[in-house]
């Protein structure tokens, strides 16, 4: 796999997880709950504390950073020269999101005790987000070498 | 030169920033995770729990003016009139966390259709918590609310209440905890604390939560939109719909 490949799939990957971030934040601000294919974990993990940082759902929070993904994977991808430094840049915030994609999932499972199907999804596509992430790295590190 | 030789500057030459950026990233996260986790979990207040009061001092003051349940359009526990097309129902507890989600994340959407006489809301109490921790205080709490509600504060107290949570038996909503709601609530403490002590309104308290089981609702907030259940606590779609 090239390089240009990895970022694509990085970029597609991100484009979903905005998808997800989005709905759900939707439904968080006007009060709605997130289609749950009948378990009403979604509801309940809407209506836990942990759900919003203040006033900002975590959703939210989710698009922002599928946003700055976007943003980088697309530079990238148009800017060769920048690259091994945008490389970093999504090397890093792909972490802050597995990270922290970890904490709410052991939320879910340990706190909250019900599960978001969303939010897994979410966490699983954070999660194939960095190790491409790494392999762009990894590539990156040899194409320039 | 022979002090700063520049052998010595080569490896970090050679150093990768993937380990700066790991751990400017795993501290911005712990960061976050910190603010999340113990935003939370500073509601339990230290010490010990159960029914021993544990926290002592003053009580915050309210979030803005406290106003009477006539200011609101309300009666006791029902706001809005009896005319209004669409009728909401919340079983509620006041020491359930998700209840006081709904009710400062939810319920203020719904606030303009009160407000405008579309919806009328009614408060129940579904005493769930204290069963599941130990103690009487959300017991303690839903007559705190009635008590209020003698004076013309029910909403005032029960707005208090869910935005004052702090754990759950852990002695947050204990007799003498309520006592200093009152009073911050500007609530004529003699007439009230009377009301407390002597549990006036346990029954009216403990009717509801029995309407709440022969409704065989399974927890708490459940929500009722013009006398049926909504799944999931999808009521503020629900609430608009009916209102159309």
């Amino acid at each position: 796999m090239t390089l240009r490949r990895t970022l694509q799939g990085l970029l597609a990957l991100s484009f979903a997880g905005l998808g997800i971030s989005v709905y759900l934040a939707f439904e968080y601000l006007t009060g709605g709950t997130p289609i749950c294919s009948g378990s009403s974990g979604c509801s309940q993990v809407q209506l836990s504390p942990y759900a919003w940082i203040g006033p900002i759902p975590i959703p939210v929070l989710g698009a922002v950073v599928y946003v700055a993904l976007i943003v980088l994977a697309a530079l990238a991808l148009t800017r060769p020269e920048q690259q091994p430094l945008v490389v970093l840049a999504l090397f890093g915030i792909s972490l802050a999101g597995v990270l922290f994609s970890a904490y709410l999932t052991y939320l879910e499972l340990f706190v909250i005790i019900a599960i978001c199907k969303w939010c897994v999804g979410s966490a699983v596509v954070m999660t194939l987000i960095f190790v491409l992430a790494i392999l762009a790295y990894r590539q990156s590190a040899a194409e320039s070498a | 030169m022979g002090k700063n030789s520049p052998g010595r500057k080569q490896p970090k030459k050679a150093t990768s920033p993937i380990g700066w950026i790991v751990a400017a990233v795993v501290v911005v996260v712990g960061l976050l995770i910190g603010v999340s986790y113990f935003s939370n979990q500073s509601k339990t207040p230290s010490g010990t729990a159960g029914s021993v009061p544990a926290p002592t001092g003053s009580v915050p003051a309210p979030a803005g003016p406290v106003k009477t349940d006539a200011e609101l359009g309300a009666k006791g526990s029902v706001k809005g009139p009896d005319s209004a097309k669409v009728k909401l129902v919340e079983y509620g507890d006041f020491q359930c966390p998700s209840c006081g989600v709904a009710h400062m994340k939810q319920e203020p959407l719904l606030e303009p259709l009160i407000t405008s006489g579309q919806v009328q809301f009614t408060f129940k109490h579904f005493i769930v918590v204290d069963a599941n921790v130990g103690g009487s205080e959300s017991q303690w709490a839903a007559e705190a609310a009635e008590c209020a509600g003698d004076q013309g504060k029910f909403w005032a107290m029960h707005d208090y209440l869910y935005e004052h949570q702090n754990g759950e038996g852990k002695g947050n909503f204990v007799l003498s905890r309520l006592k200093q709601f009152g009073a911050t609530l500007g609530l004529e403490p003699v007439a009230f604390n009377k009301c407390l002590d002597s549990h006036t309104y346990s029954s009216r308290v403990k009717q509801q939560s029995k309407e709440a089981e022969n409704l065989r609702l399974e927890g708490t907030p459940s929500f009722l939109v013009n006398g049926k259940l909504v799944k999931d606590g999808d009521f503020v779609k629900a609430v608009k719909e009916a209102v159309k």
